[in-house]
């Protein structure tokens, strides 16, 4: 299985999101809305669009992870764009 | 392929890492089904979308409790592709007759598109009573005659 959430250490995890699928303008709203309860880079590649978190405090950074994947999609669907 | 991994119709169910993966032929259902099926599992699984949107999309679901049964989601995961597929088909096939009650429905109370029966002269008040309507039955009648017992 292609791991779309791959854990980086203890507080950090990178999400890979298809571009095909996510928009990066939702993505960038979500990284605006998860600022206050971790840091986040967001970099581009040729089809997909990488997010790292790096949780503030003792969050559990995977589940944080998959928080900010289906954040994503929910922006994505109240925004109308899909 | 892993030990844990069992396959079953469109879905492999990953057990150790509690997930599941849908795969979703885009033919069949097309994109913004699968994004509505999505959003309607997000309070109970972490949704990722995948693949290739030409050919096999595929929809990894994580259960948030860890309680679920994961082929239970799977399976209701179709449904649910199933029941958006339906729903818009027949947004599809309403989309007409919806259109035309919906400008029929806005251009009811357009006075420019009323249509002029004759009688209306555009001056009548609320006040005039033409067919008198408002004038009492004693006055417009005579008073009744009481029954003589």
């Amino acid at each position: 299985m292609a791991r779309r959430i791959k854990k980086l250490n203890k507080n950090m995890v990178e999400l890979k999101f298809n571009s095909n699928f996510y928009l990066k303008t939702c993505i960038l709203a979500a990284v605006k809305d998860f600022g206050e309860i971790c840091s986040c880079r967001v970099k581009e590649g040729e089809k997909d669009i990488f997010v790292v978190l790096k949780a503030k405090d003792n969050l559990d950074a995977e589940k944080l992870g998959y928080e900010f994947s289906s954040y994503v999609l929910g922006v994505m669907k109240n925004k109308g764009e899909v | 392929m892993p030990e844990d991994v069992k396959t079953k119709g469109n879905f492999e169910i990953h057990k150790s890492e509690n997930c599941i993966i849908v795969s979703i032929n885009p033919k069949i259902y097309p994109l913004d089904v699968i994004y509505s099926a999505a959003y309607v599992f997000l309070d109970r699984a972490y949704v990722l979308i995948d693949g290739d949107p030409e050919e096999e999309i595929i929809i990894e679901l994580k259960s948030k409790t860890g309680k679920e049964n994961l082929e239970t989601l799977g399976r209701e995961f179709n449904n649910e592709l199933l029941n958006y597929a339906v729903y818009k088909v027949q947004v599809e096939k309403n989309a007409a007759i919806r259109q035309m009650i919906i400008q029929r429905a806005l251009l009811t109370n357009d006075s420019s598109l009323k249509i002029s029966t004759g009688q209306e002269s555009g001056k009548e008040s609320y006040l005039e009573d033409p067919e008198g309507i408002a004038i009492p039955w004693e006055e417009k009648h005579g008073k009744k005659n009481k029954k003589v017992e």
